[in-house]
Protein backbone atom coordinates (compact mmCIF):
# COMPACT_ATOMS: atom_id res chain seq x y z
CA UNK A 1 0.00 0.00 0.00
CA UNK A 2 1.53 3.81 -0.88
CA UNK A 3 2.65 5.35 2.19
CA UNK A 4 0.85 7.94 2.07
CA UNK A 5 -2.73 6.06 3.09
CA UNK A 6 -1.00 4.01 6.03
CA UNK A 7 2.08 4.86 7.59
CA UNK A 8 3.34 4.20 11.43
CA UNK A 9 2.91 6.71 13.87
CA UNK A 10 5.49 7.72 16.06
CA UNK A 11 9.36 7.66 15.25
CA UNK A 12 11.70 5.29 14.59
CA UNK A 13 11.32 1.87 12.81
CA UNK A 14 10.03 0.16 15.88
CA UNK A 15 6.60 -1.39 16.68
CA UNK A 16 3.92 2.07 16.43
CA UNK A 17 0.42 2.69 15.58
CA UNK A 18 -0.31 1.86 12.07
CA UNK A 19 -3.06 5.02 11.21
CA UNK A 20 -4.78 5.94 7.94
CA UNK A 21 -3.44 8.71 6.40
CA UNK A 22 -6.93 11.40 6.11
CA UNK A 23 -5.34 14.31 4.96
CA UNK A 24 -5.92 13.63 1.20
CA UNK A 25 -9.44 12.26 1.77
CA UNK A 26 -10.28 15.45 3.45
CA UNK A 27 -8.75 17.27 0.74
CA UNK A 28 -10.48 15.98 -1.70
CA UNK A 29 -14.12 16.07 -0.15
CA UNK A 30 -13.56 19.56 0.63
CA UNK A 31 -13.33 20.27 -3.19
CA UNK A 32 -16.17 17.66 -3.74
CA UNK A 33 -18.37 19.78 -1.56
CA UNK A 34 -17.25 23.35 -2.97
CA UNK A 35 -17.78 21.63 -6.57
CA UNK A 36 -21.44 20.88 -5.78
CA UNK A 37 -22.06 24.44 -3.71
CA UNK A 38 -20.98 26.31 -7.20
CA UNK A 39 -22.62 23.52 -9.35
CA UNK A 40 -25.85 23.50 -8.02
CA UNK A 41 -28.71 25.70 -8.54
CA UNK A 42 -30.96 26.69 -5.30
CA UNK A 43 -34.15 25.36 -6.59
CA UNK A 44 -36.49 28.65 -7.47
CA UNK A 45 -40.29 28.54 -7.37
CA UNK A 46 -40.78 30.04 -10.68
CA UNK A 47 -39.04 27.77 -12.30
CA UNK A 48 -41.01 24.22 -12.50
CA UNK A 49 -38.93 21.92 -14.30
CA UNK A 50 -40.27 20.96 -17.72
CA UNK A 51 -38.90 20.85 -20.97
CA UNK A 52 -37.48 23.37 -22.62
CA UNK A 53 -36.62 23.75 -26.31
CA UNK A 54 -33.21 24.27 -27.66
CA UNK A 55 -33.93 26.26 -31.11
CA UNK A 56 -31.03 25.60 -33.96
CA UNK A 57 -28.42 28.28 -33.35
CA UNK A 58 -29.97 29.71 -30.09
CA UNK A 59 -30.24 33.15 -29.93
CA UNK A 60 -31.35 33.16 -26.12
CA UNK A 61 -29.76 35.21 -23.76
CA UNK A 62 -29.34 35.11 -19.87
CA UNK A 63 -32.21 36.55 -18.04
CA UNK A 64 -32.33 40.10 -16.25
CA UNK A 65 -32.87 39.37 -12.60
CA UNK A 66 -36.49 39.57 -10.75
CA UNK A 67 -39.10 41.45 -10.51
CA UNK A 68 -38.77 43.64 -14.39
CA UNK A 69 -40.52 40.39 -15.19
CA UNK A 70 -43.04 37.86 -14.68
CA UNK A 71 -42.38 34.29 -15.82
CA UNK A 72 -45.59 32.12 -16.88
CA UNK A 73 -44.77 28.16 -17.29
CA UNK A 74 -47.19 26.46 -19.49
CA UNK A 75 -47.29 23.11 -17.56
CA UNK A 76 -48.21 20.11 -19.63
CA UNK A 77 -49.50 16.73 -18.73
CA UNK A 78 -46.56 14.52 -19.39
CA UNK A 79 -43.61 13.26 -17.41
CA UNK A 80 -41.36 16.55 -17.32
CA UNK A 81 -38.15 14.21 -17.82
CA UNK A 82 -39.65 12.64 -21.23
CA UNK A 83 -37.83 14.32 -23.37
CA UNK A 84 -40.25 13.54 -26.62
CA UNK A 85 -43.65 13.36 -27.89
CA UNK A 86 -46.88 15.79 -27.55
CA UNK A 87 -48.31 16.62 -24.84
CA UNK A 88 -51.02 18.88 -23.60
CA UNK A 89 -51.24 21.63 -21.56
CA UNK A 90 -52.55 20.87 -17.87
CA UNK A 91 -52.40 24.64 -16.42
CA UNK A 92 -50.36 27.68 -15.96
CA UNK A 93 -47.71 28.61 -13.07
CA UNK A 94 -46.64 32.14 -12.16
CA UNK A 95 -44.42 32.06 -8.42
CA UNK A 96 -45.81 28.33 -7.73
CA UNK A 97 -49.47 29.74 -8.00
CA UNK A 98 -51.63 27.50 -10.43
CA UNK A 99 -54.27 29.20 -12.58
CA UNK A 100 -56.55 27.33 -15.05
CA UNK A 101 -55.98 27.17 -18.80
CA UNK A 102 -59.51 28.42 -18.85
CA UNK A 103 -58.99 31.44 -16.66
CA UNK A 104 -56.81 33.75 -18.75
CA UNK A 105 -59.14 36.77 -16.96
CA UNK A 106 -57.04 36.08 -13.92
CA UNK A 107 -53.99 35.49 -15.96
CA UNK A 108 -54.55 39.02 -17.53
CA UNK A 109 -55.53 40.44 -13.73
CA UNK A 110 -52.09 39.01 -12.23
CA UNK A 111 -49.60 40.22 -15.31
CA UNK A 112 -51.55 44.07 -14.21
CA UNK A 113 -51.27 43.80 -10.99
CA UNK A 114 -47.17 42.98 -11.28
CA UNK A 115 -46.85 45.48 -13.79
CA UNK A 116 -48.44 48.03 -11.36
CA UNK A 117 -46.41 46.63 -8.35
CA UNK A 118 -42.78 46.95 -10.16
CA UNK A 119 -41.03 50.19 -10.93
CA UNK A 120 -38.48 49.01 -13.24
CA UNK A 121 -39.42 50.40 -16.68
CA UNK A 122 -39.97 47.45 -19.92
CA UNK A 123 -41.64 45.45 -17.89
CA UNK A 124 -41.73 41.76 -19.80
CA UNK A 125 -43.75 38.72 -19.53
CA UNK A 126 -41.49 35.47 -19.82
CA UNK A 127 -43.55 32.89 -21.78
CA UNK A 128 -41.71 29.22 -20.16
CA UNK A 129 -44.01 26.87 -22.06
CA UNK A 130 -42.89 23.53 -22.20
CA UNK A 131 -41.90 22.33 -25.66
CA UNK A 132 -44.49 19.70 -26.13
CA UNK A 133 -47.63 21.37 -25.55
CA UNK A 134 -49.78 23.08 -28.21
CA UNK A 135 -49.54 27.09 -29.65
CA UNK A 136 -52.83 27.16 -28.64
CA UNK A 137 -52.35 27.13 -24.64
CA UNK A 138 -49.22 29.61 -25.45
CA UNK A 139 -51.41 31.94 -27.67
CA UNK A 140 -53.53 32.59 -24.49
CA UNK A 141 -50.71 34.04 -22.80
CA UNK A 142 -49.69 36.46 -25.38
CA UNK A 143 -53.44 37.56 -25.46
CA UNK A 144 -53.59 38.34 -22.07
CA UNK A 145 -50.13 40.18 -21.69
CA UNK A 146 -51.61 42.42 -24.71
CA UNK A 147 -54.66 43.20 -22.73
CA UNK A 148 -52.63 43.60 -20.16
CA UNK A 149 -50.69 46.22 -21.85
CA UNK A 150 -47.15 44.89 -21.32
CA UNK A 151 -44.88 46.07 -23.77
CA UNK A 152 -42.43 42.99 -23.81
CA UNK A 153 -42.54 39.37 -24.40
CA UNK A 154 -39.55 36.92 -23.87
CA UNK A 155 -39.70 33.15 -25.09
CA UNK A 156 -37.77 31.22 -22.73
CA UNK A 157 -35.34 28.54 -24.56
CA UNK A 158 -31.99 26.87 -24.13
CA UNK A 159 -29.05 28.44 -24.98
CA UNK A 160 -26.63 27.53 -27.44
CA UNK A 161 -24.55 24.40 -26.43
CA UNK A 162 -20.95 24.93 -26.29
CA UNK A 163 -18.83 24.33 -28.86
CA UNK B 1 28.78 21.31 40.02
CA UNK B 2 25.47 19.97 39.74
CA UNK B 3 24.25 19.72 36.77
CA UNK B 4 21.04 21.36 35.55
CA UNK B 5 18.31 19.15 36.02
CA UNK B 6 14.39 19.33 36.51
CA UNK B 7 11.15 17.33 38.55
CA UNK B 8 9.66 15.30 36.08
CA UNK B 9 6.50 14.20 37.74
CA UNK B 10 5.64 10.90 35.38
CA UNK B 11 9.16 9.50 36.50
CA UNK B 12 9.07 11.19 40.11
CA UNK B 13 12.22 11.98 40.07
CA UNK B 14 14.79 14.67 38.64
CA UNK B 15 15.94 14.42 34.95
CA UNK B 16 18.54 16.30 33.49
CA UNK B 17 17.83 18.95 30.72
CA UNK B 18 19.96 17.29 28.29
CA UNK B 19 17.59 14.47 28.74
CA UNK B 20 14.31 15.93 28.61
CA UNK B 21 15.23 18.10 25.25
CA UNK B 22 16.16 14.83 23.59
CA UNK B 23 12.81 13.06 24.52
CA UNK B 24 10.17 13.64 21.70
CA UNK B 25 7.83 16.31 22.34
CA UNK B 26 4.56 15.29 22.44
CA UNK B 27 1.87 16.14 19.57
CA UNK B 28 -1.08 17.81 19.68
CA UNK B 29 -3.23 17.71 17.18
CA UNK B 30 -7.43 19.17 17.23
CA UNK B 31 -10.08 15.91 17.48
CA UNK B 32 -10.73 15.96 14.06
CA UNK B 33 -13.22 13.06 13.63
CA UNK B 34 -16.13 15.31 14.34
CA UNK B 35 -15.51 17.70 11.47
CA UNK B 36 -15.11 14.94 8.78
CA UNK B 37 -18.39 13.51 9.87
CA UNK B 38 -19.86 16.80 9.39
CA UNK B 39 -18.31 17.19 6.12
CA UNK B 40 -18.91 14.00 4.86
CA UNK B 41 -22.80 14.78 5.92
CA UNK B 42 -22.59 17.64 3.97
CA UNK B 43 -21.30 15.93 0.47
CA UNK B 44 -24.00 13.37 1.26
CA UNK B 45 -26.92 16.17 1.32
CA UNK B 46 -25.32 17.83 -1.82
CA UNK B 47 -25.29 14.44 -4.06
CA UNK B 48 -28.98 13.76 -3.10
CA UNK B 49 -29.88 16.76 -3.92
CA UNK B 50 -28.73 18.15 -6.30
CA UNK B 51 -30.66 18.47 -9.79
CA UNK B 52 -28.59 19.74 -12.90
CA UNK B 53 -30.23 22.09 -14.94
CA UNK B 54 -29.69 22.89 -18.73
CA UNK B 55 -28.62 26.72 -18.77
CA UNK B 56 -31.79 28.52 -20.20
CA UNK B 57 -31.91 32.49 -21.77
CA UNK B 58 -34.82 34.44 -23.36
CA UNK B 59 -35.45 35.24 -26.88
CA UNK B 60 -36.17 38.79 -26.18
CA UNK B 61 -39.55 40.40 -28.30
CA UNK B 62 -41.99 43.17 -28.43
CA UNK B 63 -45.93 43.36 -27.50
CA UNK B 64 -48.00 45.95 -29.22
CA UNK B 65 -49.72 48.45 -27.61
CA UNK B 66 -53.51 47.41 -26.72
CA UNK B 67 -54.74 50.33 -27.67
CA UNK B 68 -52.41 51.60 -30.41
CA UNK B 69 -53.28 51.05 -34.12
CA UNK B 70 -51.49 49.53 -36.64
CA UNK B 71 -48.44 50.71 -37.87
CA UNK B 72 -49.67 51.61 -41.18
CA UNK B 73 -47.52 53.89 -42.52
CA UNK B 74 -44.77 50.71 -42.38
CA UNK B 75 -47.11 48.11 -43.42
CA UNK B 76 -47.68 50.57 -46.36
CA UNK B 77 -43.84 50.48 -47.14
CA UNK B 78 -43.57 46.20 -46.63
CA UNK B 79 -45.37 44.14 -47.29
CA UNK B 80 -45.52 41.61 -44.48
CA UNK B 81 -43.97 38.03 -44.45
CA UNK B 82 -46.25 34.70 -43.02
CA UNK B 83 -44.60 32.07 -41.70
CA UNK B 84 -47.55 29.69 -41.59
CA UNK B 85 -46.47 26.13 -39.40
CA UNK B 86 -48.49 23.32 -40.38
CA UNK B 87 -48.24 20.44 -37.95
CA UNK B 88 -48.02 16.63 -39.45
CA UNK B 89 -47.39 13.41 -38.48
CA UNK B 90 -49.60 14.14 -34.89
CA UNK B 91 -48.01 17.05 -34.25
CA UNK B 92 -44.66 15.06 -34.94
CA UNK B 93 -43.28 17.35 -37.43
CA UNK B 94 -43.91 20.49 -39.12
CA UNK B 95 -43.79 22.08 -42.65
CA UNK B 96 -43.26 26.05 -42.78
CA UNK B 97 -44.85 28.17 -45.42
CA UNK B 98 -43.94 31.22 -46.17
CA UNK B 99 -46.19 33.39 -48.54
CA UNK B 100 -46.28 36.91 -48.72
CA UNK B 101 -43.28 39.01 -50.04
CA UNK B 102 -41.18 35.74 -49.85
CA UNK B 103 -42.63 33.03 -51.26
CA UNK B 104 -41.59 29.37 -50.22
CA UNK B 105 -42.35 25.96 -48.68
CA UNK B 106 -39.26 24.85 -45.79
CA UNK B 107 -39.08 21.73 -44.33
CA UNK B 108 -36.42 22.60 -41.51
CA UNK B 109 -35.24 25.79 -39.11
CA UNK B 110 -32.00 26.05 -40.88
CA UNK B 111 -34.01 26.50 -44.36
CA UNK B 112 -36.09 29.03 -42.80
CA UNK B 113 -33.73 31.00 -41.52
CA UNK B 114 -31.56 31.39 -44.59
CA UNK B 115 -34.90 31.73 -46.95
CA UNK B 116 -35.43 34.90 -43.84
CA UNK B 117 -32.16 36.19 -43.78
CA UNK B 118 -31.60 35.97 -48.10
CA UNK B 119 -34.71 38.27 -48.29
CA UNK B 120 -34.02 40.35 -45.27
CA UNK B 121 -30.64 41.47 -47.36
CA UNK B 122 -32.84 41.67 -50.39
CA UNK B 123 -34.95 44.57 -49.37
CA UNK B 124 -32.48 45.41 -47.35
CA UNK B 125 -34.52 46.21 -44.24
CA UNK B 126 -35.61 44.44 -40.83
CA UNK B 127 -38.49 46.88 -40.52
CA UNK B 128 -40.68 43.78 -42.82
CA UNK B 129 -43.28 42.39 -40.15
CA UNK B 130 -43.09 38.73 -39.97
CA UNK B 131 -45.99 36.98 -38.73
CA UNK B 132 -45.60 33.51 -37.51
CA UNK B 133 -48.58 31.66 -38.18
CA UNK B 134 -49.11 28.45 -36.43
CA UNK B 135 -51.66 26.12 -36.99
CA UNK B 136 -53.90 23.50 -35.29
CA UNK B 137 -52.26 20.99 -33.44
CA UNK B 138 -48.49 22.75 -33.93
CA UNK B 139 -46.03 22.26 -30.97
CA UNK B 140 -44.35 25.17 -28.95
CA UNK B 141 -41.23 23.84 -29.93
CA UNK B 142 -41.43 24.85 -33.82
CA UNK B 143 -42.84 27.93 -32.75
CA UNK B 144 -39.75 28.49 -30.80
CA UNK B 145 -37.87 27.22 -33.54
CA UNK B 146 -39.62 29.65 -35.97
CA UNK B 147 -39.48 32.89 -34.08
CA UNK B 148 -35.66 31.77 -33.56
CA UNK B 149 -34.74 32.15 -37.01
CA UNK B 150 -36.80 35.42 -37.43
CA UNK B 151 -34.07 36.56 -34.67
CA UNK B 152 -31.55 35.14 -36.39
CA UNK B 153 -32.10 37.04 -39.68
CA UNK B 154 -32.19 39.86 -37.72
CA UNK B 155 -35.92 41.00 -38.06
CA UNK B 156 -37.25 43.16 -35.48
CA UNK B 157 -41.11 42.94 -35.83
CA UNK B 158 -42.30 39.53 -34.93
CA UNK B 159 -45.88 38.68 -34.69
CA UNK B 160 -47.45 35.77 -33.49
CA UNK B 161 -51.29 34.81 -34.87
CA UNK B 162 -53.30 32.97 -32.67
CA UNK B 163 -54.25 29.13 -34.22
CA UNK B 164 -57.78 30.86 -35.37
CA UNK B 165 -57.96 33.67 -36.60
CA UNK B 166 -56.92 36.36 -34.19
CA UNK B 167 -53.47 37.57 -34.76
CA UNK B 168 -51.18 39.81 -32.30
CA UNK B 169 -49.42 42.36 -34.72
CA UNK B 170 -46.14 44.37 -34.26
Amino acid sequence: MPRSLVYKRGSGGGAGEVAFNMTPLIDCTFQLIIFFILASQMASESLTPLQLHRPLRSRAIRGPKAPSRVIVNVICTADPHETDGTAAASHYEIDGVRIDLDDTARLQREFARRKAKSAAPGFAVEIRADKRVDYGSVFAVITAARRADIPKMNVTALLEAPQ
Amino acid sequence: MARPSTFSRRLGQFVSIRKRRARPKPKYQPPLTPMIDVTFQLLLFFILTTQFRQAEGYIPGTLPRHDAAPARAVQRIYRPVRINLRAEAGGEGVIYEVTGAAEGRIDGPGRLHEHLAAYRVRIGSPQVPIIIAPGRGVRWRYVVEAFNAAVRAKFTRIAFAGPGREEVRP
